[in-house]
């Protein structure tokens, strides 16, 4: 179940990557495939023939990940699926770019053949688009603040979780405001043109923000209303991430749009180009550029410039944390596979699995039973929630908060009460539990 | 305005901005009174460094083209610089001694200057 879950969740990723990479092919800026062209060059047919290669290549690398789908389901144990099912997500980020900066060169090269390229190492500003900035009140980020402290009133339990959403909805407001200064999108001479880009995209970007505070918020509701492990809160959980992730490709693609018809008469006379400091199209590298945080040539997004050392290592990050992900498959299937051992060792209960482990003195235990079937509503706080490995801190109806170490489908469970703590352990097959109540309770 | 800074030029970046911002002044596209992009704004759009930037302010606050208030910050100076220094008439007779090396005539030297002239009025 939890196996078909994972894979539903992310099975149109090729198609979105796709779908993005293919939008490229439409001049925004002047821009085609991170390539700057003129207004002829968009009616040009080798250009046009390049793109169609392009979009080819691109639906190539759809098939091929649709048929890699197909075959690490098949081929991947029913209880170690992370490992295959990461492996692919890295395909997916990967494998359509591959056409993109293979066609961008292509792009390049036509470019300099038909001497297209403008002047190199320039660098413009437009001071009419330089205003002081109209921010978003840092009150519109204070209510999903407190929305997200609310249910600490009411839920201790899950507290750690509202005050860490909180935080960050306060972060998303120092982000927005302190983190990117928004930079003027100049594309050709023409002022005007500069100011209402540059204010669409200002105005958009400040939203995405906002956006992303009042899901937080949402999410924050869900978890103290549903019981975040509850089916229900599942169902919503679920559905707010899809809304939020509905509502930013939709920004996206409409801020894609607008750049697209702004821009439809530009590069007849002279426009920016500064195709030489991105390489690849994807990746931007100005050594002559102070700035660290710089816009995405197209849509809404931000980059780095990797020329500046925090940027490279900004970049080194996230590549070490995408082809980390096969890695921590591994060890998660690992550990959630790993036998759960329950004994009394120097006078201490050890329960261990794969993901964690806890030692209770005897003499701190107060209460010690047996139960046959797992507390109803388990919701997790902290830690592992697999169909074969609960492991972290939980929380069910009428036991509180509790350190848990089992396997859900197999009972009976131990069940401990020290001073202030309630740990729930339970074995691969039920062993331990049994001779452990009767020798200590 | 567009400012446009050249990093292959050798002409330092701070003396670029203060050349661009004369002319932009000559040719009226700066007007006395206009207010100029305050040094951060400048500099984080440009991504040049704020000590370029304030040193370009500095000599143009120097040589009286801008004057800086405030509250307002930098703004276009609201006379226009009067004085034509011995350092003007010096670089201009560099350039036309150039120019005659590079072997344009006296007319040819003339016509062009009131093209570029002229060009500024538009």
């Amino acid at each position: 179940m939890t196996k078909a879950i994972l894979w539903l969740s992310v099975i149109w990723l090729p198609f979105l990557m796709v779908y993005m990479n293919v939008n490229e092919t439409k001049a925004k800026k002047n821009i085609i495939l991170g390539v700057t062209l003129p207004q002829e060059g968009r009616e040009d047919a080798d250009v046009l023939k390049e793109l169609e290669s392009f979009k080819r290549n691109e639906w190539l690398s759809v098939a091929v990940l649709m048929v890699m789908a197909a075959a690490m389901w098949i081929f991947s144990d029913e209880h170690a699926y992370m490992t295959p099912w990461m492996l692919w997500i890295v395909f997916c980020i990967v494998l359509p770019y591959v056409p993109y900066v293979l066609s961008n060169g292509h792009l390049k090269n036509l470019k300099v053949q038909k001497g297209w390229v403008q002047e190199k190492r320039v660098i413009r500003v437009d001071t009419s688009a330089l205003p002081p900035e109209n921010w978003f009140s840092p009150w519109l980020f204070v209510a999903p603040v407190l929305v997200c402290l609310l249910p600490v009133l009411f839920d201790k339990s899950m507290a750690v979780m509202y005050v860490i959403s909180a935080v960050m909805c306060a972060l998303f407001w120092f982000g927005y405001r302190y983190l990117y200064r928004n930079k003027a999108e100049m594309v050709d001479s023409n002022a005007e043109l500069t100011a209402v880009l540059t204010r669409v995209r200002r105005y958009n970007w400040g939203k995405m923000w906002l956006l992303t505070a009042w899901f937080m918020a949402a999410f924050c509701l869900v978890a103290w209303i549903t019981g975040i492990n509850s089916l229900i809160g599942i169902i919503l959980g679920i559905a707010v991430t899809v809304l939020l992730c509905w509502l930013a490709f939709r920004l996206e693609m409409r801020m894609r749009h607008v750049q697209e018809k702004l821009t439809e008469q530009s590069g007849d006379d002279w426009y920016v180009d500064d195709d030489d400091h991105w390489l690849g199209g994807l990746l931007y590298y100005n050594p002559d550029d102070s700035r660290l945080i710089i816009n995405n040539r197209i849509g809404l997004n931000t980059t780095v410039n990797i020329a500046r050392p925090a940027g490279k290592v900004f970049i080194a990050l996230a590549l070490v944390m995408i082809l980390a992900m096969p890695l921590l498959g591994g060890f998660l299937d690992g550990g959630v596979k790993k036998e759960i051992t329950l004994a009394v060792e120097d006078d201490r209960i050890v329960c261990n699995s794969g993901m964690g482990s806890y030692r209770i003195d005897l003499d701190d235990v107060q209460e010690i039973k047996v139960l046959e079937e797992l507390p109803s509503n388990m919701r997790r706080s902290f830690g592992t929630g697999t169909e074969t490995l609960l492991q972290g801190r939980f929380s069910a109806d009428g036991y509180g908060s509790m350190e848990v170490n089992l396997d859900p489908r197999q009972g009976p469970y131990l069940l401990i009460t020290t001073e202030g703590k309630t740990y729930l352990f339970g074995t691969r097959d039920g062993s331990a539990v049994r001779e452990i109540y009767e020798a200590y309770h | 305005m567009i400012l446009t800074f050249d990093f292959s030029s050798d002409v330092p970046l701070y003396m670029q901005l203060r050349n661009q911002i004369v002319i932009g002044i000559a040719e009226g596209k700066l007007v006395p009174g206009e207010k100029l992009p305050t040094i951060r704004a400048l500099a984080d759009e440009s991504g040049i460094n704020m000590m370029t930037v304030s040193k370009a302010y500095q000599i143009l606050k120097q040589e009286g083209y801008i004057v800086t208030d405030r509250r307002k910050g930098a703004v276009v100076a609201g006379q226009p610089v009067s004085r034509i220094s011995e350092e003007i008439l010096h670089e201009l007779r560099v350039k036309i001694s150039e120019l005659r090396l590079a072997g344009m005539k006296k007319e040819e030297i003339l016509a062009m200057i009131e093209k570029i002239y002229e060009e500024g009025n538009k």
